[in-house]
């Protein structure tokens, strides 16, 4: 019996241990949410520079419907979003990390030569 | 020798634990927390799917609509863009100025209510905010921002949400 006790609070403090590890996660947001991100973001690039690669963006991206905006990539870095815009021919990659934070926004060509393979 | 035998409970225990600490990080906490099924059995019971990745390249999109206004905001004078609301719709939104700070009162005023009562959520002298807002009650809700200073400033709203755009008042 005590060795069935031992055993017992040995593996269940082992076991605890991805409990602790769920606590990190709580910030994550789905990729729905991500989807929502990037195109409030486009928006917001075309009001004023927030200091991303792509600098300010043309007014035509606040009509850009969600259609255009996909999650291309996902690590445990974040997503990649791509959204293109067909009427002014331009591509945009939305860095964001997993909570939900845009770290960049690049266009097509600065992407390319910085990400190592094409999406 | 009577420490080496008091110690053997322990260390038969401790090796139990292990083993039982191992069979079920290969049967569940692997396949569950990092998607590693070496026996399948995590698989078989629905444990990978936690760890399912969004397919590259795949058409999933946001079915939320966003809403958004360029708004200016005189110098020296205020301007107040509202929502009708019922009781208990969320909105969620974020406003940014082109440059400089405004006073901002997000409040909600009761329907019917001709009394001029209105209901703050949030006061503040800032360039942005982010936020929601879950209407505790029937009305028109929304933003009256104040430019303090002696230059115009524009201010970008963007809002989704359940409501009915009531715009400048």
């Amino acid at each position: 019996m005590k060795i069935f006790s031992i055993t017992f609070l040995v593996a269940a403090i082992t076991m605890s241990s991805s409990l602790w590890a769920h606590s990190f996660g709580h910030g994550e947001v789905s990729a729905d949410e991500i989807l929502y991100i990037a195109q409030k973001s486009a928006k917001m690039l075309t009001f004023k520079d927030q200091g991303m690669s792509v600098g300010k963006i043309d007014n035509s991206w606040n009509t850009i419907g969600t259609g255009a905006f996909k999650i291309v990539e996902q690590s445990d870095l974040g997503f990649i979003v791509k959204a293109t815009n067909d009427e002014k021919n331009q591509t945009l990659y939305f860095e964001i990390n997993p909570n939900g934070l845009v770290k960049d926004v690049k266009d097509a060509s600065s992407f390319s030569n910085n990400h190592g393979h094409n999406h | 020798m009577q420490i080496h035998q008091k110690n053997t409970p322990l260390i038969k225990a401790t090796i139990g634990s292990i083993a039982v600490a191992v069979i079920v990080s290969l049967l569940f906490i692997l396949p569950a927390e990092y998607n590693i099924d070496p026996t399948g059995v995590g698989e078989k019971l629905g444990l990978t799917v936690f760890n399912e990745q969004v397919t590259p390249n795949s058409t999933k999109q946001s079915e939320d609509t966003q809403d958004f206004v360029v708004l200016t905001v005189p110098a020296g004078k205020g301007i107040e863009y509202k929502l009708s609301m019922k009781q208990y719709q969320k909105a969620t939104y974020e406003w940014v100025t082109d440059e400089g700070e405004l006073y901002v009162d997000l409040h909600g005023e009761p329907i019917g209510d001709d009394t001029g009562y209105f209901e703050s959520f949030a006061i503040a002298t800032v360039n942005e905010m982010k936020g929601s807002l879950s209407a505790p009650f029937e009305g028109s809700h929304g933003w009256y921002w104040k430019n303090t200073s002696d230059k115009d400033i524009q201010v970008q709203l963007i809002f989704s949400g359940d409501y009915v755009i009531e715009g400048l008042k």
